[in-house]
């Protein structure tokens, strides 16, 4: 049977189904993507010279002198280097080349890759307009491959992409990644002002003449955890500089959500979750990825959505003549600036989320991670030993798909076919995890060869957690769907009381807003709007019951809330470890990596002594996310150290009213138990630090 | 005049009909026009008075608008609500004394009335004036008071216009030098009343270059200097309060102007470009080097196409150009794109010498830019094509083509951003408005300054399936303008506030700006009798009733 099929509504196959069907004639096709029309036509290395030779660098370079008493030479020559290690190369050589080469190895592993038609023909045609930023989700490696890729099949210009420069130093791959697009920014640059003014000149040099459009990651890394996190705005302010400065009569930017049936990376991401160093990138370390380069690996979606017009979005909150008075190589940016900025990369990661198209295998998934009860065993390790039932697990399935569409999630879900159909299919696609017995039960595999260099974790638990995390990560892609309404099953589920006021379920949703605010995408602003938004979707699938002003417990604590509650508890408990970790250190102040250590040690002895069950939890990103969520809530203040170094205070009477907080919706270990192993595992730590 | 290929041209450019034709309706009757308001003990004191003056319906609506684009519309298609009660006919500073004088008494309202050129709706009545409305027409006060060969001065009244003044200074071997495109109708009053520009300032200066002395009647009296000093310190200048004052402040009646002897030659000339950017450069090199010739303007591709279906003779457009360019030019001309590049058009003056060095150094210069010389006839149909355009907009009505134009000055280095981003502007705006054709968006550089260029936009748009065409483009070019001040432009170059852009004056020179107008209005005017509105609302008059 095939599930993918040419076209499926909106979308197209460009991998297998082209018209032409050699790979070398497909590479070597004439390719006349739009060009912008007020583009003057460079070479590559013309943009490194006209960024050396402009205003702001001439500036930067002469101030600088002046700050420092360096000599302009040595300036000038520092930032020659800058230019060189940053530019890219672009080429259509290099880009038929992979062309040909990635449509060899992609069609050995993937199903399909699917690209959504609808806005492509407007987008070429504001290609020719306007510049243009593609702004995709940014989850895999593949991601600027793919990008580049799919551009070149649908006749879209090839973008140039701002990458991590820790690519540049794989031999042979930094060059070649050059000459298909991409240029290198160091991860960081803090207070390096000639890198930052060549950075930014670089970007904007790019937008103001349209060479390509400009594509980024405004999450500024990979999301290991597969859940959008909060934008990095550098890039995107750069980029936009030049709408601002009227530099350019408008800027389009492009949300696009990319998903994949299977990570390459999954398992690397969650040992990667657990602290277990990231591998440099190196040639041969991609060299030896190549054993990936077998076995199924699924569908690919890239959805294109809607372009925004910088334009008529910051029509009504941005003054652009402010800027009349100062030259244009002078940086600045209005309040209004900033925050509309902002605001723009919240809704772009919000359109990025809204146009993802999920696989089955993200339910799947969620559900195996489900139904842990206190003290017991959840279906992980059940179906370690005993396993599921394919039927029951299809029905699960296809119960949480419904609840899936009802609120706004897209899942790539063939028709004309039976969900235990479409539940094999993606089992044997994650038959690395999962395997289905003669007897059609799907058991999850064992983790051999569990490599641990993090101390605080033993190999046993390094293993649960492995196989936990990975699995949470195809559960994480389809959170966004389910945060608000999620939120709201938590504090109706924890509900003491026969009924809560709306205004109460009001208090504790904002509450919850606050306090995720990192591990979730949230519009500040529209948190009424969600608010009521997600009350009426739950009223009409009968997920709460509600009369006059009140929610009323009994009936509203059902199948969909406690299954919701449930997946977003981990996170919660986390939190909860976090405050306890920090109301039991009394300690003027912290580094933040020593609070999410300590917490994750303080996790593992507490998962090893079964008074907790989420190992996801062990995760160093949920836990940087707790530590910032906490900072945001008032519960932890930044300060500068004497030294001058940033340094973290904690807030015992704010931590303990979140942890309270907190202890009121999920369940967590006793005051007492809890108390007693922290102060075993006060101990060591003190005695450490 | 016959112009065969301007028919095709509109049809490649708005996809009209021909055949679609919309009439002007006929002339107005007394009955379609508002009755007078009349301020009986003034009209008496009037008669008395024995100014010339009339009651005419016709004479009333000719000083009611000036050439703005919903004037024009009113005119052909609308209707006006509000029109002067009567016009005036003043013919010396004495009589505007005596007219002020007894306004000011009867607290009637006097707007004064040049060329009537204003495309600023300056000249319209505000509607919501209860009072009697005097239109002051300056037209008789058109002598030559006295001239001063050896100060190269002449003192001239304000009712005067441009070619009449160039006329009579050349039969005694002088100019002035200052030419808007409007210069056959306007008057020297309307110049410094609205701070005009001229298209040769780099020689002759802009209007407040050109003046030593003026002279104003105010309500308080007159307002002028002691002495015809080329230049004096003695607090803020004066004149720059009624230069741009748009008659809110004053009746301009006398002007002692700098005048030069007739140039001896008077050569056009013309550059073309590959793209309108190394235009820009170009002109911008040209300002740097301050070696600007009499004028210098560079025409979009837009425009020069455009320029090219204006030939009176019938052949294909391009070719026309072609042929007046030197033919050992045409080998290098693969380089050029005909849907990009532009033409920049060239007036020089002086001695022969002079001419033929400034000619030699543009030439150079634009060489070094890309720009080939392209002849004399078409440098001259270019300016030719300024004094035209009013006459095409008025048959482009006829066929549903709406057209007008505006203007701002920029720093140089953003006026090729300017361009694109306005022309832009205009194009989305239409579509946003459900217009089916792209409308003609198109500009040209028209002042060169050290720090900066004039722009002009012509826009133009058709107006089928439009149900407020007029509100349509009022929308559009208010839009156009919001552009205009976010990519670094001003408020106007030249043409001025009026009504049309009082709701930006603020945000160009701030409140406190604002305060201090409003300051020198309630002083030289506190009865609000210069009531024409324009610039700001003026703070509530006090009424004598």
């Amino acid at each position: 049977m095939s599930f993918s099929p040419k076209r499926k509504g909106t979308y197209e196959e460009i991998l297998h189904h082209r018209s032409q069907q050699s790979d070398v004639g497909w590479s070597l096709r004439s390719y006349t993507p739009p060009q912008y029309r007020y583009c003057s036509p460079r070479r590559p290395i013309d943009v490194g010279t006209a960024v050396l030779a402009s205003p702001i660098i001439r500036h930067t370079v002469l101030q600088l002198s002046e700050e420092d008493g360096s000599s302009v030479e040595r300036l000038e020559q520092e930032a020659e280097a800058i230019v060189k290690e940053m530019g890219h190369d672009l080429g259509m050589g290099a880009i038929r080349l992979f062309a040909f080469v990635l449509s060899k190895a992609w069609r050995r592993i993937y199903k399909a890759i699917y690209v959504n038609s609808e806005h492509l023909t407007k987008l070429q045609g504001l290609c020719k307009d306007y510049p243009v930023l593609l702004l995709p989700s940014h989850r895999s490696y593949m991601d600027f491959l793919l990008m580049s890729y799919v551009c070149f099949a649908v006749n879209l210009p090839v973008p140039v992409i701002t990458a991590g420069a820790d690519f540049m130093s794989m031999k042979g791959v930094g060059s070649l990644l050059r000459k298909s697009g991409a240029f290198f920014i160091r991860r960081q640059f803090g207070s390096d002002k000639l890198y930052w003014a060549i950075f930014t000149e670089y970007v904007q040099s790019l937008v103001r003449n349209g060479d390509a459009p400009v594509e980024f990651f405004l999450e500024g890394t990979r999301s290991r955890a597969q859940k959008s996190m909060g934008p990095k705005l550098g890039c995107l302010s750069a980029a936009l500089e030049p709408y601002f400065k009227g530099e350019v009569a408008d800027i389009y930017v492009v949300p696009i959500g990319i998903s994949y049936d299977r990570l390459l990376e999954e398992t690397l991401y969650a040992y990667e979750l657990l602290g277990v160093p990231k591998p440099k990138e190196s040639t041969s370390g991609l060299l030896k990825a190549r054993h990936v380069l077998s076995g199924d690996y699924g569908n690919i979606h890239v959805s294109f959505n809607a372009p925004i017009s910088v334009h008529e979005y910051f029509r009504a909150g941005v003054d652009r003549s402010v800027h009349a008075t100062l030259p244009r190589y002078m940086s600045s940016h209005s309040v209004e600036e900033v925050a509309c900025t902002q605001s723009l990369a919240v809704d772009v990661l919000l359109q990025q989320q809204k146009a993802i198209v999920l696989s089955p295998w993200s339910l799947v998934a969620a559900i195996l991670l489900q139904h842990s009860q206190p003290g017991g065993m959840g279906v992980a390790e059940r179906s370690q030993l005993e396993g599921v039932g394919v039927a029951e697990l299809a029905e699960e399935v296809h119960w949480l798909k419904l609840q899936l569409e009802n609120f706004g999630g897209r899942i790539n879900w063939p028709g004309g076919y039976t969900t235990e159909a479409i539940l094999m299919d993606t089992l044997t696609v994650h038959s690395d995890l999962v395997s289905v017995s003669n007897e059609n039960r799907v058991y999850l595999k064992h983790v051999d060869d569990v490599k641990s260099k993090n101390a605080a974790l033993d190999p046993v638990t390094m293993a649960t957690a492995v196989r936990h995390l990975t699995l949470a990560l195809y559960r994480n892609q389809l959170l966004h769907v389910f945060q608000n309404l999620g939120l709201v099953a938590l504090v109706v589920t924890g509900s003491q009381e026969n009924e809560i006021s709306l205004e109460d379920l009001y208090k504790k949703f904002m509450f919850l807003r606050n306090l995720l605010c990192k591990d979730f995408i949230f519009r500040p602003c529209d948190v009424e709007k969600d608010f009521n938004g997600v009350l009426l979707g739950m009223k009409h699938t009968n997920a709460i019951v509600q009369e006059n002003n009140h929610i009323l417990v009994a009936p509203s604590v059902n199948k969909c809330t406690v299954f919701m509650s449930r997946m977003f508890e981990p996170f919660l408990v986390a939190y909860w470890v976090l405050c306890q970790f920090l109301l039991t250190h009394n300690r003027a102040s912290w580094k933040i990596r020593d609070i999410i250590e300590g917490t994750q040690g303080l996790e593992a002895a507490m998962l090893n002594h079964g008074m907790l069950h989420h190992y996801e939890i062990l995760s160093l990103e949920l836990l940087s996310n707790a530590v910032n969520g906490l900072i945001h809530c008032g519960a932890i203040c930044r300060e500068k150290a004497a030294n001058g170094n940033p340094s973290l205070l904690a807030k015992p009477f704010e931590l303990s009213k979140v942890a309270t907080e907190i202890a009121s919706m999920v369940t967590v270990p006793t005051c007492d138990d809890a108390a007693a192993y922290v102060k075993i595992l006060a101990v060591p730590l003190s005695a450490k630090l | 005049m016959v112009l065969p290929l301007l028919k095709d041209w509109m049809l490649n450019n708005f996809n009209v009909n021909l055949d679609y034709v919309r009439p002007a309706q006929p002339e107005f009757s007394a009955a379609d026009l508002p009755s007078p308001v009349i301020n009986k003990p003034f009209l008496e004191d009037l008669q008395t008075s024995g100014l010339e003056h009339s009651l005419d319906c016709h004479d009333r609506l000719f000083r009611a608008h000036g050439h703005t684009l919903n004037e024009i519309w009113a005119l052909r298609e609308g209707s006006f609500n509000r029109i002067p009660d009567l016009v005036a006919w003043p013919t010396s500073q004495v009589e505007v004394m005596q007219m002020v004088q007894l306004a000011n008494k009867h607290n009637v309202v006097i707007i004064p009335f040049g060329g009537g050129t204003s495309v600023t709706q300056a000249l319209e009545c505000p509607s919501t004036e209860t009072r009697m409305i005097i239109s002051l027409d300056t037209s008789q006060m058109h002598k030559i008071l006295w001239l001063d060969e050896e100060n190269l001065t002449a003192c001239l009244e304000s009712g005067v216009t441009g070619k009449e003044i160039e006329q009579r200074l050349a039969s005694r071997g002088f100019c002035l030098g200052h030419e808007p495109d409007s210069y056959e109708f306007s008057t020297l009053g309307g110049w410094v009343a609205t701070r005009a520009s001229g298209m040769k300032k780099n020689i002759y200066g802009n209007i407040e270059d050109l003046v030593v002395l003026v002279r104003t009647v105010t309500t308080r009296g007159l307002l002028e200097k002691s002495c015809n000093a080329p230049r004096t310190s003695s607090g803020p200048d004066l004149h720059h309060a009624i230069l741009g004052s748009e008659g809110t402040l004053g009746v301009v009646t006398e002007v002692v102007v700098k005048i030069r002897p007739l140039p001896e030659c008077q050569k056009y000339g013309s550059v073309v470009f590959p793209c309108f950017q190394d235009g820009v450069s170009c002109l911008r090199e040209v300002a740097r080097q301050r070696c600007a010739p009499a004028s210098i303007r560079l025409v979009d591709n837009e425009q020069f196409v455009f320029g090219q279906a204006l030939k009176p003779e019938n052949n294909s457009l391009v070719q026309s150009f072609l042929d007046g360019i030197k033919k050992a030019y045409l080998t290098r001309w693969k380089g050029f794109d005909i849907n990009k590049m532009c033409v920049a058009t060239l007036v020089f003056e002086g001695t022969l010498k002079e001419v033929e060095a400034q000619e030699k150094r543009v030439y150079e210069t634009a060489g070094k830019f890309g720009g080939l010389p392209a002849g004399e006839e078409n440098g001259e149909r270019g300016y030719f094509l300024t004094y035209l355009i009013a006459y095409i907009r008025d048959m482009g009505l006829q066929y549903g083509i709406i057209a007008e134009s505006f203007e701002t000055s920029i720093p140089w280095d953003r006026v090729t951003d300017l361009c694109h981003n306005v022309k832009d502007r205009l194009r989305r705006e239409c579509k946003a408005m459900g217009m089916q054709h792209e409308p003609f968006a198109s500009c040209r550089v028209t002042q060169l300054y050290d720090a900066g260029a004039c722009v002009y936009f012509y826009f133009a748009f058709c107006i089928r399936g439009l149900s407020d065409p007029v509100k349509a483009y009022e929308e559009i070019e208010s839009a156009a303008r919001d552009e205009i001040l976010a990519c670094g432009g001003s408020i106007s170059h030249h043409h001025g506030i009026g009504k049309i852009r009082k709701k930006w004056l603020k945000q160009s020179i701030s409140g406190v700006g604002v305060d201090v107008l409003q300051s020198i209005k309630r002083t030289l005017d506190p009865q609000n009798i210069f009531g024409n509105g324009n610039l700001f609302d003026a703070a509530v008059p006090i009424s004598k009733l």
